[in-house]
């Protein structure tokens, strides 16, 4: 197999190979997997990814084996112990020497690890680069190294500060001053151990949240955000009032106590209290009026003249007084002076049909006669 | 800074957090109880709250909200919760005081959608835009959208491309965390 295709292997299962490097152990593999590279390794009937792919990958990530980091220092410890043993047997003053030396070299490399824990954690807390999944595994990695080192810690400091005492006074003031030096290192490994947990504890929420997140925005996209809507809409009074945001201010604001305590502002206010009053010129009222009805009536001519054809009265006057035409008139006045305009028109129009009486009726009217 | 200015501000309708810059020297204000509880007197006499919680400030209101201001409260909500799910798709430990660039975003947005086409919709989602090919268009309103909600801020006036995540993404995360608690 060339180079590029191992490249173009490696890209064509991309996800497959990710999932297994995030520490899954695979069922069943593709064959072209199996068959001439050995990316994969059979463990106890699963695949897992091989260490060689592992190393280079943690290389190029730049992403650290926990594993080889940090050291407990056992056997420094135990050399220590077997020289000390060694002295109290020979009492020869060159192992004493020996002990001084290795007790440096191990407080070297004491502080040493120290800074490269806290080197590993910073890269753990502030990688953004790699998946969350491979952040909170390689952080649990770290974190449960570290408490075991907590265990190993104690145990030195009770070799150099104990068992290592009372061989010799320059040996014993070199314990001393190792002493305080190691006291910082010893209360770093409890605050990297505290920082680790409460950083995976937020991580995973945050794996959690992203989780909800993702659902809840897919739910909206969807329109099927009921919980959500209901949720803001049971009790807006807790929820942020989304006005429309503008450059003013929606709201009209009170004057501040400043603005109010302002010489000028008061003058003007008692400016405005103090002005005299005016007198407000307003127009009369004038109520409306409804004006009365008025009927307007008539004579119809025609009807009397057919009746008086009709009947041929014996006094004309008398009866246009008594023809309904007249008493449509309430006001007698005005029958009287309606009835006589109709006996005046009549009497001019019809000459030839009528004939003239030398009496005068009850209305001290002459009697005139229908022919 | 007075009583009035602050209350200018945050009846623009706007969220303030405290780890805002431009808001600075207001949320300092509002971290103060007399100054909180002053402001918060004035506000209830004019049918409104001044909430002060996880780190942002904001008015809510404290009678019935009518028809339209429902359509906009519940709409801005969603918007911003989408706006937020998008970025967190893209930068998943991203969280309130990062910087987060307009340019790494575009780049991180092109190599997830080759891998997950969701995004996308995500994005089209949120654009009010005709042309959804012009993405880069569509991410900046994204950009502006959460800038005007106050969930991020120009590090430097003059600079487009660095934003820094406010508190205020807390708020509507907790929202989130409320909905969906079924589901832990």
């Amino acid at each position: 197999m060339k180079h590029i295709e191992l490249i173009e292997l490696l890209y064509k299962y991309r996800k497959l190979i990710d999932t297994a490097f995030g520490g899954e152990a695979i069922e069943d593999l593709p064959s072209e997997l199996v068959k001439n590279i050995t990316i994969f390794q059979k463990v106890a009937k699963k695949y897992e990814l091989s260490d060689t792919y592992v190393q280079f990958a943690n290389a190029m990530l730049k992403r650290v084996d926990a594993n080889y980091t940090f050291g407990d220092y056992n056997e420094e410890i135990k050399l220590l112990i077997r020289l000390k043993g060694d002295y109290l047997d020979s009492k020869d003053l060159s192992l004493i020497s020996r002990i001084k030396e290795l007790v440096r070299t191990l407080y070297k490399k004491i502080e040493q690890r120290d800074i490269l824990i806290n080197a590993r954690i910073n890269d753990i807390v502030n990688n953004n680069d790699l998946s969350i999944e491979l952040i909170i595994k390689d952080a649990m990695d770290v974190d449960n190294r570290v408490s075991e080192l907590i265990e190993a810690h104690s145990q030195n400091l009770k070799i150099l500060s104990y068992e290592l005492r009372g061989l010799d006074d320059e040996l014993d003031e070199v314990l001393v001053d190792i002493g305080f030096d190691m006291l910082p290192l010893t209360q770093n490994i409890h605050t990297y151990n505290k920082r680790l947990s409460d950083f995976i504890l937020r991580t995973k929420k945050r794996k959690l949240q992203n989780k909800k997140l993702s659902a809840l925005s897919q739910k909206i996209m969807k329109e099927q955000d009921y919980e959500c809507k209901s949720l803001l809409l049971s009790n807006p009074s807790v929820y942020h009032h989304t006005l429309k945001e503008r450059k003013s201010a929606n709201i009209k604001y009170l004057p501040s106590s400043r603005e109010l305590s302002r010489a000028s502002f008061v003058q003007s206010l008692q400016n405005i209290l103090d002005m005299e009053k005016k007198q407000r010129i307003s127009e009369v009222n004038k109520p409306y009026e409804v004006s009365p009805n008025i009927e307007l009536k008539a004579i119809k001519l025609e009807k009397i003249q057919t009746d008086l054809l009709k009947d041929k009265p014996q006094d004309i006057y008398s009866y246009i007084l008594a023809h309904s035409e007249i008493l449509k008139f309430e006001d007698k006045q005005l029958k009287i002076s309606y009835a006589f305009k109709t006996y005046l028109t009549i009497i001019q129009n019809n000459r030839k049909n009528i004939s003239l009486n030398q009496d005068y009726n009850n209305s001290n009217i002459r009697i005139v006669k229908w022919i | 800074m007075d009583i009035a200015k602050a209350f200018e501000i945050l009846s623009q309708g706007k969220i303030i957090s405290s780890n805002s810059v431009q808001h600075n020297e207001l949320s300092n204000m509002l971290l103060n109880n007399a100054f909180f509880e002053e402001l918060d007197e004035l506000i209830t006499k004019i049918g409104y709250r001044l909430i002060g919680d996880g780190g942002c400030f904001y008015i809510a209101k404290k009678a019935k909200l009518n028809a339209t201001e429902q359509q906009t409260f519940i709409n801005r909500h969603r918007d911003t919760i989408v706006a937020i799910s998008f970025l967190r798709q893209l930068y998943p430990r991203i969280d309130r005081g990062d910087v987060v660039s307009f340019v790494g975003t575009t780049t991180e947005y092109i190599n997830n959608k080759q891998e997950d086409s969701s995004i996308y919709d995500r994005l089209v989602y949120f654009s009010w835009m005709k042309n959804k090919d012009d993405e880069k268009a569509m991410l900046e309103q994204l950009f502006k959208h959460l800038e005007d909600k106050g969930v991020i801020e120009k590090i430097k006036v003059d600079d487009t491309d660095k934003y820094k995540i406010l508190d205020s993404i807390n708020y509507y995360l907790s929202i989130v965390d409320i909905v969906e608690k079924g589901e832990e």
